[in-house]
């Protein structure tokens, strides 16, 4: 028996141990399963390569890729990713199928995969409830396609959207936004002419509302004050609904979306009361002190929002466009119709999903050519910006930023 | 026997002797060189005004002959110079398309097709035409004029210009050095605010171009 008792305490003990080991272990990183990092950012480097760095601060400290991140192959998918509950997921156009990826032990793995009918893009994509819809035409056979799209486990179901096909000597169509508003599924769209070397866009915007989930039309609004409505949304913002329920978006006729250069750049709303096109608000961008076309456009709350805008004459045109640092950052008052230019570096790349907003703080990634990329902190309540998380040298463009969950805090 | 003027006479009017007619064949007829000196020429007398004066006896009784045709046809003297003209245009078309094709190494490409690439494989590099368009290559000076879109893949790193003759054959163009082993997008882009842009990415850049082109670009060059 005593020896027994003996043997008995000696497991009590390696037990003990054990338990001592296990907790003086180092932590767990971001990278291994289980426990989740809060952002992730995708950057490229000035070699070219593409990695995926997930951290909890984008407030202070620095960022190597090299040593935090984890290499994406394949390269050039960084304008197509959807990120959501610590998966990455995109249609490859190119296979049709619909996949998701995990950052797992610095590695970018595939862990699912379903295949969709048709060759097509995600021109746009929303979420009612953990259901993602994504929308976007299908010029091979001329369809504009959807697929709703239940995550865990990946199943679709898809269809055919009832909106009229480029006619009359256009060949495509972009949805530039998609939304719901009291039940109902709005999409802003409009048509191209397009050839191996040759692209423009209809002096006309369309914006249908269509029933959900029956998807018929109701009424289809046409506008001219501007062109190409939105943008593609994973690319980055170009609309969003605000406090009250009103939905804004800004349109894109710039060279490096509509390219209908002729039309301002402008802000629209659909109201949340009737919802219908607002034909008596428009705000003017090209024709306000910025007096240049912009693209990205977010909101940062309290009626106010943050659009992206080129600035002409520093660039040539699309072979330069991406490449030089020509970018400001205006706040917008929405309502007043007013701008203010943050004081940042001039920025380059053409999209970048730059801006996200969090307890009222706006975190902006800025790349410049000499100064430093780094991730900005903009307090809209003082003004003031500030420098926070800084990248290594060798990063050339912080093409993301977004959080990686929606836990809190 | 010595053969004279006079023996040659006789033979011709037939009244030589047996020995005089076979001495005269004999000297007609024999081919050798002979050293006897030629018959002395009437005193006074003019070797060519002989050979004129024979000449015109022959003539007449040659049978007449018409000017040949093609001499009558380049009777009129403009139809002369129209000929000489003709003639040294050909010759310098000849050589110009001599030089062009082999001597300097130009190459023409035109890419007749609606849908298909043309692939072209040279030393230094690969090039796949894009439908619709067109290339030509000047080996000697880099140059490479191109119409449309077009995808170069050089095999070592080369120093090109590369113009877009679509709308503004003229625009001059800088060269660029294109590094071995990266696809390089050409395009002759015609966009509503520059109807002519001549647009040179590595592939890796073409997300820089507006969301459709690139995907078309991707789709077409299979990147």
């Amino acid at each position: 028996m005593k020896g027994n008792s003996w043997n008995g305490l000696g497991a009590w003990l390696l037990l003990l141990g054990l338990v001592q080991l296990v907790g003086c272990a180092p932590k767990k990183t971001g990278n291994d399963p289980g426990v989740q990092k809060k952002y992730s950012l995708y950057v490229m480097m000035k070699d070219g390569t593409e990695y995926l760095v997930q951290t909890d601060r984008i407030d202070s400290g620095h960022i190597d890729p090299l040593v935090q991140g984890a290499k994406v192959v394949p390269s050039r998918i960084f304008y197509e990713l959807i990120v959501h509950q610590n998966h990455y997921y995109r249609l490859d156009w190119k296979t049709g199928k619909f996949l998701r990826h995990v950052v797992e032990n610095k590695a970018y793995t595939q862990t699912g995969s379903l295949p969709l009918t048709g060759n097509w893009a995600v021109d746009n994509h929303t979420w009612l409830g953990d259901t993602l819809l994504i929308l976007g035409h299908d010029s091979k056979n001329t369809k504009l396609r959807y697929a709703k799209i239940t995550l865990d486990p990946m199943k679709a179901i898809e269809g055919i959207l009832d909106i009229p096909a480029p006619t009359g000597g256009f060949n495509n169509m972009t949805i530039g936004f998609s939304t719901f508003l009291k039940g109902n599924l709005y999409l802003g769209y409009t048509y191209h002419k397009i050839g191996l070397n040759t692209y423009t866009t209809s002096d006309t915007m369309y914006i249908t509302e269509l029933t959900y989930p029956g998807l018929k039309t109701v009424r289809t609004f046409k506008d001219t004050r501007s062109a190409y409505p939105g943008g593609i949304n994973t690319r980055q913002s170009h609309s969003f609904t605000d406090e009250k329920g009103d939905f804004y978006f800004i349109s894109c006729p710039g060279i490096a979306l509509g390219d209908h250069p002729s039309k301002p750049t402008g802000i629209f709303r659909i109201n949340k009361a009737d919802g219908s096109l607002d034909r008596d608000y428009f705000f003017n961008l090209s024709a306000s002190p910025i007096q240049n076309h912009g693209y990205g456009f977010w909101s940062i709350g309290n009626g106010k929002a943050i659009v992206r805008t080129e600035r002409k004459g520093l660039f040539k045109g699309m072979q330069d466009h991406y490449l030089i640092p020509h970018f400001d950052f205006y706040v917008l008052d929405l309502a007043r119709q007013t701008t203010s230019r943050l004081n940042l570096p001039l920025d380059k790349g053409t999209a970048r999903n730059c801006i996200l907003v969090e307890n009222g703080l706006v975190y902006i990634t800025v790349n410049p050519n000499t100064e430093g990329s780094y991730v900005w902190i903009y307090d809209p309540q003082t003004g003031s910006l500030r420098k926070g998380l800084h990248f290594d040298a060798q990063v050339d463009y912080v093409l993301r930023l977004e959080r990686l969950n929606s836990l809190s805090d | 026997m010595k053969i004279s003027k006079e023996l040659i006479e006789k033979y011709h009017s037939g009244h030589c002797t047996p020995d005089e007619k076979k001495a005269v064949e004999a000297w007609l007829f024999d081919d050798e060189a002979t050293t006897e000196p030629t018959l002395p020429l009437p005193t006074g007398e003019s070797k060519f005004e002989i050979r004129e004066e024979m000449w015109n006896e022959i003539a007449t009784v040659l049978p007449s002959r018409q000017k040949p045709a093609v001499l009558a046809f380049f009777r009129p003297f403009w139809r002369q110079a129209a000929a000489v003209l003709l003639i040294c245009l050909a010759g310098v078309a000849v050589f110009y398309l001599k030089n062009r094709e082999a001597d300097s190494g130009v190459i023409v490409v035109n890419n007749v097709s609606d849908t298909a690439n043309q692939n072209l494989h040279e030393s230094a590099y690969s090039i796949a035409i894009g439908p619709k368009s067109n290339v030509e290559i000047n080996h000697e000076t880099g140059r490479i004029d191109f119409c449309g879109a077009m995808m170069i893949n050089p095999n070592r790193d080369i120093e090109l210009t590369i113009q877009g003759i679509c709308a503004r054959p003229d625009e001059k163009s800088e060269k660029r050095i294109l590094k071995k082993g990266q696809n390089y997008i050409a395009l002759n882009y015609g966009n509503a605010a520059n109807p002519n842009e001549v647009i040179i990415l590595p592939q890796g850049s073409l997300t820089g171009l507006p969301p459709l082109m690139q995907r078309q670009l991707m789709m077409q060059f299979d990147i």
